[in-house]
């Protein structure tokens, strides 16, 4: 009977698109109807799924015989989260349709899927102006025809996963190319304030990209002795604390947010290149179009 | 016999399938499928009927393979009814023949569709029981037989354990007590030598896709028994001339033959005749029974075989193993490519006589190799290890 609820689920989705789960569909229910009635399943489902999974593993006999035997085991767990699922859809959807973002209110984080935000997205990235730069760290060339600037929070898991895009471009445009990183400290995430202040106090003994790397490399873990910890770690002396316990550079952080959201920036990492916008997580090969694109077209103009 | 050779001819197998499911539905050779395009691509005519080229060379075509039929099973061209399959030709005595106040025997192994045809008739229906070894109790029938019984009609091969009954005994004591006898020989006739004259038997009926040909049914009637049905399909073709009024029928076989008829079907099933003769029946029985006695000594003690010993049960190995879902052990031997037939084999009064949930079914046939038999077992094995 465990498996018919899973099954009645994931084959009653499949069947929307092809006969043959519709069919599956249709056992897998009247299968759990029966016997939430208390008559015997009579078209046997569980033992065909069990012995489907089972047959896909026959080339390793031990494998399959654990599949076989642990079948009613893995169909709870599919159940389970089959149904964890399912409350955190729901919670989705509430606070969607209440606050109109999926995470809940105040949130700036990305969803996945939202309704409401097509035509509101474009309207918001056609309405942003280029962040203001002015003290900002920067890699490369300052007078690189294209200028490509990063607003990114040092918390922000997708700002962390589009980090290596910066080093390749840096790598294979060099010369052609220049890279400046605005911090957004988003208050959504712990410590991203502080992250971004132990940045600055790591530029002051010129180690800024190297403390940058590192923060995205133990973002997940990240705590205030962690940060000294990376100090230490890149031989940073006494000053990094002082500063950071300072609080130096907390209204430099501060002004860069503000700037960022005066700017229009929504979400992180928010790219400008050469001030025009870009929202979101791109693959390496988009952002190579857009800048082989700005390079090309500033010879273009100078020829 | 060569089953090498013979696997040339059937291109399926070259996708390395184990195909043991023949006692549903055979693999088809190319030579069947040439014989068929040949008529759809060259002669798709009436037969019959037209009087121009293309339709007489259907009309030749169409009556050879009523030749070809009736020569396969010793009979005569005019005893020669085709229908859709076994189902419909065991109907078509059932139905047309007078069954009020009549009693009609089976045996308790019947398929399906010699069974609840009968149930249908307004005979009085009795069973003939087999033993625990799988054999037919002959003194039974004997003792259930009377001037009251119209009809004995009996499976010849059982599809779910391949034992084959003693007809000519069965077919001697029937006309004894002036009954007809009638077999289903769905699996013998694609497996033996049928001699209908031999056999003694008054109605045969069987199907070609369980013989290398396609969907097309046959059934034999012997002329007088042919004579006491009175058809009940009628139509175009079955009859000589019609008032507003009145009919007059043609003479058996078209007097059963109602509508436009498979003609691509009897021109496949010629094809295959001609093919399982150039083979003979003898050396596919015995190649068939050499391939189950492998089965069976690999996997004796390993599963439980339901019927006989392999001697006496044909191309058919039907097992369990222990309370394991049939199934879920066909699913996952066609998991491993081998294709069984799994259930009840439209016998379901059989196993629920004996509560018995069903059987996994291998059936065998000419192009099965020694060599697939055991990848079988291995697979059957590892199975059981399994479960």
């Amino acid at each position: 009977m465990v498996f018919c609820i899973i099954g009645l689920a994931i084959f009653g989705i499949l069947g929307i698109f092809s006969a043959k789960y519709r069919a599956y569909a249709k056992e897998a229910w009247r299968c759990l109807s029966r016997q939430i009635t208390l008559r015997p399943c009579d078209t046997d489902f569980d033992k065909k799924m069990r012995a489907k999974f089972a047959g896909k593993f026959m080339r390793f006999p031990k494998v399959s015989k654990a599949v076989y035997r642990a079948f009613p085991a893995l169909s709870w767990a599919m159940v389970i989260m089959l149904f964890v699922s399912i409350y955190w859809t729901g919670v989705g959807v509430y606070n969607t349709i209440q606050y109109g973002n999926c995470n809940g209110p105040g949130s700036h984080e990305f969803c996945i899927f939202n309704p409401f935000e097509t035509s509101e997205l474009h309207e918001k990235i056609s309405k942003m102006q280029p962040v203001a730069v002015s003290d900002d760290p920067s890699i490369g060339d300052p007078n690189s025809p294209v200028q490509i600037v990063e607003v990114g929070c040092f918390k922000c898991p997708y700002t962390k996963n589009s980090e290596s895009i910066r080093q390749q471009l840096v790598e294979k445009y060099n010369g052609n190319v220049s890279f400046t990183f605005k911090a957004m400290a988003l208050p959504t995430h712990n410590l991203s304030q502080e992250t971004a202040e132990a940045a600055l106090c790591a530029r002051d003994q010129g180690k800024y990209w190297e403390y940058h790397d590192k923060l995205f490399e133990y973002q997940d873990n990240m705590t205030m002795e962690k940060m000294s910890g990376i100090a230490g770690e890149l031989g940073l002396d006494g000053r990094f604390k002082e500063c950071l316990d300072n609080r130096k550079y907390r209204a430099a952080v501060e002004q860069d947010y503000q700037e960022s959201l005066d700017a229009g920036v929504f979400a992180t990492p928010t790219y400008f290149i050469n001030g025009k916008p870009i929202v979101g997580m791109k693959n390496f090969a988009d952002f190579e179009q857009i800048v082989v694109g700005e390079i090309k077209g500033t010879c273009d103009t100078h020829e | 016999m060569n089953p090498e050779k013979i696997r040339q001819d059937f291109p399926l197998l070259e996708r390395g399938i184990i195909y043991f499911d023949n006692a549903c539905m055979s693999l088809k050779p190319r030579q069947v499928v040439e014989a068929m395009n040949d008529y759809y691509l060259n002669y798709p005519a009436c037969a019959g009927r037209s009087v121009h080229k293309l339709s007489a060379k259907a009309t030749e075509e169409y009556a050879k393979s009523r030749g070809a039929v009736a020569k396969f099973i010793s009979a005569k061209t005019e005893e020669i009814i085709f229908t859709k399959n076994t189902t419909e030709s065991i109907n078509l005595v059932a139905k047309s023949l007078d069954m009020k106040g009549k009693t009609v025997i089976t045996s308790d192994k019947e398929h399906n569709s010699n069974l609840v045809p009968w149930q249908m008739s307004d005979a009085e229906h009795r069973i003939a029981s087999t033993l625990d070894d799988g054999s037919f109790d002959i003194d039974d029938f004997e003792s259930k037989m009377n001037k009251k019984v119209r009809i004995v009609s009996v499976v010849h091969t059982s599809n779910i354990d391949g034992t084959t009954l003693p007809v000519r005994e069965i077919a001697k004591i029937a006309h004894d007590h002036g009954a007809l006898a009638m077999i289903d020989a769905a699996q013998s006739a694609p497996h033996a030598e049928i001699n209908v004259k031999k056999l003694g038997v008054d109605f045969a009926a069987f199907s070609g896709h369980k013989m290398l040909g396609p969907s097309i049914g046959v059934l034999y009637g012997k002329k007088d028994a042919l004579e006491q049905l009175s058809p009940f399909m009628t139509g175009g073709d079955t009859v000589e001339s019609t008032t507003y009024n009145t009919h007059k029928f043609l003479k058996p076989p078209e007097k059963f033959e109602a509508g436009l008829q498979n003609y691509a079907g009897a021109i496949g099933l010629s094809a295959a005749i001609r093919y399982l003769e150039k083979i003979r029946m003898d050396r596919i029985g015995k190649h068939e029974r050499e391939l189950n006695r492998t089965i069976t000594e690999q996997l004796e003690g390993t599963v439980s075989i339901i019927g006989p010993a392999h001697d006496k049960r044909s191309g058919i190995f039907p097992f369990n193993i222990g309370k394991t879902d049939p199934g879920e052990v066909a699913i996952m031997l066609d998991a491993q490519n081998i294709a069984v037939r799994s259930g009840q084999h439209c016998a379901h009064s059989w196993f629920a006589d004996r509560r018995i949930k069903g059987s996994v079914r291998a059936s065998l046939y000419l192009y099965n190799t020694e060599d697939e038999c055991v990848q079988f077992t291995a697979a059957v094995k590892k199975i059981a290890r399994m479960v």
